[in-house]
């Protein structure tokens, strides 16, 4: 499993936006969209956080369920 | 004994003289204060000023293409899980994981465009990938 983190200014309102506010809400208000086109990566933003993540697995259940479990955190 | 007519035109000469004397390293001098001017090879502007190619703002400048304020790719390193809390710390910048995994390693890799990549890899797939075990 890949976790990126890419620096986004307004990347929770981009994400909705990019997701035509198809995704979903998860854990700490965050913001959780999976490209149709695309299953095996999930796009995370959240409120005020100038970075959007996507986490990639092989598995597109995976990617799901660590995105949803609210295991996504900072490192340090 | 010069006549009062030709100390005259003597004079002139010799004004006239001086004069394109003058003209001339205008010219001269002109031109190699453009080379070294403002706007010249090694000025302000020029290829190794402080705006040319080689310059602060230039291409290999400090703030240029391949300058001090570009992002330095890292990696990709395989790392414990203190090593990349340590990374962490060292890098400045914000990046996550999906927290600490008993048995599992970690590799870190961040892009030229300040992208972070995080992935996990159980620690027996880096003793297979060592030297000695492939």
């Amino acid at each position: 499993m890949i976790v990126a983190t890419y620096p986004m200014p307004n990347a929770y309102a981009a994400l909705m936006k990019a997701s035509n506010g198809k995704g979903v809400t998860g854990p700490d208000g965050s913001y959780i969209w999976a490209r149709p086109k695309d299953p095996k990566s999930v796009l995370v933003a959240w409120p005020k956080v100038s970075e959007e993540l996507e986490v990639y697995d092989p598995l597109p259940t995976t990617t799901a369920t660590i995105a949803e479990s609210g295991k996504l955190t900072p490192v340090g | 004994m010069l006549t009062r007519m030709e100390r005259k035109s003597s004079l002139g000469l010799f004004v006239i003289c001086l004069a394109s004397l003058l003209v001339l390293a205008a010219c001269g001098g002109g031109r190699s204060g453009y080379a070294a001017g403002s706007v010249g090879a090694s000025g302000t502007n020029g290829t190794s000023g402080s705006n040319g190619t080689s310059g602060t703002n230039g291409t290999t400048g400090a703030k240029g293409t391949t300058g001090a304020a570009q992002t330095t790719s890292i990696g990709p390193e395989l790392l414990s899980e203190a090593e990349i809390r340590a990374a962490a710390l060292r890098l400045g910048q914000p990046f996550y994981w999906a927290g600490p995994k008993d048995g599992y390693d970690y590799e870190l890799m961040r892009t030229t465009n300040d992208r972070v990549y995080v992935a996990i890899s159980r620690r027996e797939s880096r003793r297979a990938r060592s030297p000695g075990n492939s």
